[in-house]
């Protein structure tokens, strides 16, 4: 089992194939984006675009955590409620602290203790992702309502705003913080050991238990890490609110998993690079935007969002089944 | 190999101008209907983030105030939250992105909007609530709950002391919501003010929804048979209420069941059907989204407004409903001239 083959059966032949899809998806993207301004020009203001950034890094943030957890052949859908509970205990924390740093932590570490509980739940109880992470985000979403009577918390320091709603030079915070992390787990998926093991567990698991790779162990740390990032947009969702809302990131999951589905991870597992989710979530964030400013009934919105879901899903059955031909071929 | 990579490259490209497409449908019907301000004066903008627009009474006050911002010319946009707090925000933002002269939002969570409402503040934009009091926000557009509840109470005082009732009272409330805890005050405070013998039997939450209220109705009943009035805070409560009632084998010439809101078909058909339903206080939802829009012309003149701009409320009754609605084929329309006889300004 030479791991150096295996890397690159997973890095460099399937990057080559996979580059002809990100492409695709930039090209949507950019006729997206010139739709958009043809039919209100004020889409391509500095102000709108850094709302869309800001808007649409709230679902990048978890969906950093989501693109490393599907790759790994698993799927979290607990990371709405995740929102909501995580949002309600940094708030919480942050008026019986009066400390914003203490109320980060504290929500980062609920966020850990969360994707724990998933990470046990698949491995040591072997219950498959989907059920697994149904059932967790119904409680998950219950603890956020009996904890708080289903009324909002409201912060009671007003500098915890500026999380969601500041600025460091032209940026928004959220944005700054979402290139950041995306520069960091770039580097980590694609240029470590650790992000090569992702991709082996997510393309054969069998395999990659066989080559001697701690599988269960590298599967809690992901979802740990996975839901830690659903806690940190959650916290910066809260700061946009100045509130923890229980009934915060309904249907968040949904939104999170087909912006990743469209940038090209593959629900098997084992296939699609960051940057494709990236575009992906792009994609969404300037369709919603472009809907609100084009003052469309919301109605129309649900009907767009399943659409571009259905759509996203079909994409990747298509994938899927031109990638299997192609490797097929490549081992001939 | 190279034809499939172009086939599969085609289809993505083409599923997701599909995507794109659904905008420019979506977005030809919005652009032609909103694209008119460029030509001639400059119009006044308002932008309104509604809660929930799929519920009968906030259709009815985007209906008032689509109709008063077409009489008056002004260029109304409303976005729905669908109940999501940052859903409201983003449409929010994005409204302040077009830069719109007033903003007026009905809170999905008053205590959510301190952020965009200061974003607002520092674009310059002034901001109107509805229904509920938010910190930084001009005005307040709505009825006055408290005196809403007092006028239902002071109506049945009176009506109880014709008919000679002894008022054993259940109440269908929502203690969850400060609107509705004030409707019940009012409502209690008529009662204590009025020197008639009464009995408030039980105080139940029916959350505001008819099912719920019928459910806790019912328990209320088996509890207290003896119950012959029901106050709820939405029409809903009350129909709920006397639902259970009906199911409980009461007899309802008994009852008296007092309704809050009268916003659609449910109060109207309640009311006319000559049943228990005897009265409710109606809040008029379409002119509240006429006074969303005229407290957004003043405001945007820079008039000073009051802390609360109150809507009218009045006691309808089968007797002077007419006076209030007009039939026009099988829909009640309002008569808007009568409400606005009822404002005292």
């Amino acid at each position: 089992m030479n791991k150096k083959s295996e890397g690159k059966r997973n890095g460099f032949s399937l990057g080559e194939l996979l580059s002809g899809e990100q492409a695709s998806l930039v090209i949507a993207l950019a006729v997206l984006c010139i739709i958009a301004t043809i039919l209100t020009p004020v889409f391509l203001t500095s102000t709108n675009i850094m709302n869309v950034l800001r808007q649409t890094s709230l679902i990048a943030i978890a969906g950093i955590g989501m693109v490393q957890i599907i790759l790994m052949g698993e799927i979290d859908l607990s990371v709405g409620s995740t929102q909501a509970l995580v949002g309600v205990f940094s708030v919480w924390v942050l008026n019986a602290t009066g400390s914003i740093p203490l109320a980060f932590v504290a929500g980062l570490a609920l966020g850990a203790l969360v994707g724990l509980m998933n990470g046990l739940l698949v491995t040591k109880a072997k219950i498959n992702s989907l059920i697994a992470t149904l059932g967790t985000m119904a409680i998950i979403r219950g603890v956020a309502f009996v904890s708080t009577g289903a009324v909002s918390i409201q912060a009671k320091i007003v500098e915890f705003e500026t999380l969601g709603t500041g600025y460091i030079g032209p940026f928004p915070i959220p944005v700054v913080m979402t290139l950041i992390l995306f520069a960091i787990f770039y580097y980590i998926l694609h240029h470590t050991a650790f992000g090569r093991y992702i991709y082996a567990i997510g393309g054969n698991v069998n395999a990659a238990r066989l080559s001697g790779l701690p599988v269960e162990r590298l599967k809690i740390i992901v979802y740990v890490m996975g839901s830690a990032f659903a806690a940190i947009s959650a916290m910066v969702l809260a700061a946009r609110m100045s509130s923890g809302q229980p009934n915060a990131g309904l249907g968040f999951e949904l939104q999170v998993v087909a912006a990743v589905i469209l940038g090209g991870i593959s629900l098997t597992g084992g296939v699609g690079t960051l940057t494709g989710a990236f575009i992906g979530m792009l994609i969404l964030g300037v369709l919603n935007n472009a809907l609100i400013l084009l003052n469309v009934s919301s109605f129309y919105h649900e009907i767009a969002r399943g659409a571009v879901i259905i759509l996203a899903v079909y994409l990747d059955g298509t994938r899927r089944r031109n990638l299997q031909k192609k490797l097929i071929k490549a081992t001939e | 190999m190279m034809e499939e990579l172009t086939m599969s490259k085609i289809r993505t490209i083409g599923s997701l101008v599909l995507a794109g497409a659904l905008m420019v449908l979506a977005g030809t019907q919005a652009f032609a209907a909103g694209g008119q301000e460029q030509k001639g004066e400059k119009k006044l903008v308002v932008g309104y983030v509604v809660n929930f627009m799929s519920h009968e009474w906030y259709q009815n006050i985007c209906n008032g105030a689509k109709d008063r911002a077409g009489e008056l010319g002004i260029d109304l946009r409303i976005a729905d939250a669908n109940l999501d707090v940052a859903k409201q925000i983003s449409a929010a933002e994005n409204f302040i992105t077009q830069k719109v002269d007033v903003l007026v939002l009905t809170p999905v969570d008053a205590k959510a909007m301190g952020p965009i409402v200061r974003q607002a503040e520092k674009a310059g934009i002034p901001v109107i609530t509805e229904s509920n009091v938010v910190e930084g926000a001009k005005t307040y557009v709505g009825i006055s709950n408290q005196t809403g509840g007092r006028k239902a109470g002071e109506w049945f005082v009176q009506y109880a002391k014709e008919k000679g009732i002894e008022p054993k009272i259940l109440i269908v409330g929502l203690p969850n919501f400060e609107d509705c805890r004030q409707r019940v005050a009012g409502f209690k405070e008529a009662l204590a003010a009025s020197g008639i013998k009464y009995e408030i039997k039980q105080e139940v939450d029916g959350q505001g929804l008819k099912e719920k209220a019928l459910a806790v109705s019912q328990d209320a009943l088996t509890a207290h048979p003896d119950v012959n009035v029901i106050f709820g805070i939405n029409d809903d409560s009350t129909t709920g209420g006397m639902a259970a009632y009906k199911a409980a084998g009461l007899d309802e010439s008994k009852l008296t069941a007092i309704g809050f809101g009268f916003e659609g078909a449910v109060g109207q058909g309640a009311l006319l059907s000559g049943g228990p339903y005897k009265a409710a206080l109606a809040m008029f939802p379409n002119f509240v989204g006429v006074g969303i829009v005229d407290a957004a012309l003043a405001i945007s003149k820079g008039e000073k407004l009051p802390a609360h701009f109150e809507t009218p409320t009045t006691v309808i009754t089968a007797a002077n409903f007419n006076t209030f609605y007009t039939k026009s084929g099988d829909k009640n329309v309002m008569n808007y001239e009568s409400i606005r006889g009822l404002m005292k300004k």
